[in-house]
């Protein structure tokens, strides 16, 4: 009687189980794929940052280019901090005494 | 009751059945047509974005960029008909009202309102949201330096098509691969995540000039514009040895960033498509060919004291009437009687076979676009007088180019050589490939006559030559000037007020860093090449020597500092 009982219960008890599995199962596969999903959303707008911000590098590369150029350090060096053209009568030699 | 909840039962199991024939007829029955329409909805195919290859100098200097921009179009199909925020727009992006209102009057399906925008006027018109109004990517390539070595690197039209220069002659090189490939997106068109490449790079080039060198050619070429009122000139600086560009020049000149702008003159590029009469440097051809045939000595006297020959019922004379000159005076004097003399003795047939040698008459093979092969008659068609004429530089026309390349035959010990100005490409992915390898070209002429043809050279360049205004400090200089009347067709004979003035030499003579010609079109105030261009040329290569750390051949002793192990000075060397 009791042992009929406890199969009972036991029974009751996997059926339960079971289908507390398979609900917990279905929710989570939709969880994981609305994540996934999400996490491309996310990764989508993080590529679409991307894509702009390399733009702009690619521009102020151009400008830097353009201000590192030899006539603008020319004209910097030269006419507004006053350097000069090395002087080839001004060259000294270094020797290295043996 | 027992009846009640079996009712109840077989109602729920009817619905359940439903669904799940619902989710049968969907996902078994009918799978294949609802993944094909949810891949329509969610799959987009767009343009693989294509970018031009860079170009840089030979140390790796970035000389164009490539800037990012986005072209505004109007799609007819979807376009609201707001017409009041389509002015707006027009009025924020600079385009003319009466241009926009024809285009939609014209009743295209699609027109550019205006190509290639900055990225802060596509945000201004995205703000604007008017229905039918698109933004498409597009690069827009930028010449970062201005006008510097604009010839060589030419530019694009508006679809960044090569026209000029390397742009155009290496243009498949440097266009990239287009293409599509596909995004996912959702029902509001928001894009996820793509692992394919969205663009493209075309190869980029590297050249064979050198920025810095470039910048001080281009830099004196506008000193002597300045100084001689010139109407043009052209500087062509080269290695002898491997025949690399190291820097061509020309004025006048344009900015490649605008060159609707400029006038074609100005965007010539004169050094591989102007033709001129070279004179007096052209004497190198007769000098060689004689020594080389055996038919003359470097000791040997030529009497050049009539001051004047008679060549075909002609008399040429020389500009200043001159003794009994050595063979190595002759060229240093650059007498025209000399140089005919020496000539008569190799014939017209030898000296159109030296005149073929040095590379006269037919083009380099340059790769830039537009070069000229110069014009030589064969010995058929010369007159009486040619043989006077031509081994002075007179009925030849050469390019600054061809001058430049002969001249690089003596500097390089005797061998013919290529000039080209790229080196090689680079892949995208950084793999570098030589395009044009440096490879020594047939033996011209021997040794021994470089060795005397670069003497009498290098005594122009020294008291008592036509080119002493070109000695480099530190350096000996072999070159020759030339001095050329222009032909004015309007007259139909030589002009007595236009001249081409011209310098061509390498330095330091005995191991040449580069070969360089100088040429200016109608100076005026002076006409003679050891007055207009040798100047110029001992100014660009004093500061190139000095850029390229080339030693001076006269070290002077109070100038070297002695130094221990470790670089403790020690003193000074007297």
């Amino acid at each position: 009687m009791i042992s009929e009982i406890r199969g009972s219960v036991f029974r009751h008890f996997l059926s339960a189980a079971a289908i507390g599995l398979i609900v917990i199962s279905v929710f989570y596969m939709v969880w994981l794929r609305s994540s996934i999903k999400s996490l491309e959303y996310r990764m989508g707008v993080l590529q679409h940052r991307k894509a702009v911000l390399v733009k702009e590098q690619r521009n102020l590369i151009a400008a830097r280019d353009n201000l590192l150029s030899i006539a603008s350090i020319d004209n910097v060096a030269i006419k507004k901090m006053g350097f000069d053209f090395p002087d080839r009568n001004k060259v000294f030699y270094v020797k290295e005494r043996i | 009751m027992g009846k009640r909840v079996y009712f109840v039962f077989i109602l729920i199991a009817l619905g359940f059945l439903a669904v799940v024939g619902r989710l049968f007829d969907l996902m078994v029955l009918n799978h294949d047509k609802f993944v094909k329409k949810s891949a329509n909805q969610r799959i987009a195919e767009v343009d693989i974005q294509v970018r031009r290859g860079m170009i840089f100098d030979r140390k790796g200097r970035r000389l164009v960029a490539n800037l990012e921009r986005g072209s505004v179009y109007l799609d007819r199909a979807n376009f609201g008909g707001n017409e009041e925020k389509l002015y707006q727009l027009a009025k924020m992006i600079d385009v003319n009202n009466n241009e926009l209102s024809g285009q939609l009057k014209s009743n295209k399906n699609f027109f550019w309102i205006k190509r290639k925008i900055t990225l802060e006027e596509i945000a201004k018109v995205e703000n604007l949201k008017i229905g039918g109004i698109g933004i498409t990517p597009e690069a827009k390539r930028s010449y970062t330096l201005g006008s510097l070595a604009s010839h060589i690197i030419g530019f694009v039209n508006l679809d960044n098509k090569g026209l000029e220069g390397v742009e155009a002659k290496y243009d498949k090189e440097l266009t990239g691969e287009g293409g599509k490939y596909a995004v996912q997106r959702d029902a509001r068109g928001n894009r996820f995540y793509s692992e394919d490449d969205a663009e493209n790079f075309g190869n980029s080039i590297v050249l064979t000039i050198d920025e810095g060198l470039q910048y001080i050619v281009e830099k004196e070429l506008d000193e002597a514009m300045k100084k001689w009122r010139a109407a043009a000139a052209t500087v062509v600086m080269m290695n002898p040895f491997t025949g690399e560009i190291l820097a061509i020049s020309n004025r006048p000149t344009y900015d490649p960033n605008n060159p609707v702008k400029t006038s074609p003159a100005s965007r010539r590029n004169r050094a591989v498509t102007d033709v001129y009469e070279p004179g007096s440097t052209f004497k190198i051809v007769t000098a060689s060919g004689v020594l080389e045939e055996k038919l003359a000595r470097e000791d040997e006297k030529i009497d050049c004291s009539g001051g004047g020959i008679e060549v075909g019922g002609k008399i040429i004379k020389d500009a200043h009437p001159h003794g009994v000159l050595t063979f190595m005076e002759v060229i240093q004097k650059s007498s025209n009687v000399g140089t005919i003399k020496l000539a008569e003795r190799l014939g017209k047939q030898r000296l159109y076979k030296y005149i073929k040698k040095f590379g006269f008459g037919d083009k380099t093979g340059i790769d830039l676009p537009g070069e000229v092969s110069g014009l030589v008659k064969s010995p058929e068609r010369w007159s009486g007088v040619s043989i006077g004429a031509m081994p002075i530089g007179q009925e030849v026309g050469v390019t600054p180019l061809q001058i430049v390349t002969a001249y690089s035959v003596i500097a390089n010990g005797g061998y013919k050589v290529h000039p080209h100005v790229v080196k090689g490409s680079i892949t995208e992915d950084g793999t570098f490939s030589e395009i044009n390898k440096p490879e020594p070209g047939p033996q011209i002429v021997s040794k021994r006559v470089v060795d005397i043809v670069t003497r009498a050279l290098m005594m122009v360049t020294q008291e008592g030559g036509t080119a002493k205004y070109a000695e480099v400090i530190g350096n000996r200089v072999a070159g020759k000037t030339g001095t050329a009347q222009m032909y004015d067709r309007s007259i139909g004979r030589y002009s007595s007020t236009d001249f081409i003035g011209s310098f061509v030499g390498f330095v330091p003579a005995e191991k040449p860093a580069f070969a360089m010609v100088v040429v200016v079109w109608k100076p005026r105030g002076e006409i003679y090449g050891g007055l207009v261009a040798a100047p110029v040329f001992k100014n660009i290569a004093e500061k190139a020597l000095t850029y390229l750390n080339v030693p001076r051949e006269d070290m002077i002793k109070k100038n070297v500092l002695v130094v221990d192990k470790g670089g403790n000075m020690a003193g000074i060397l007297n």
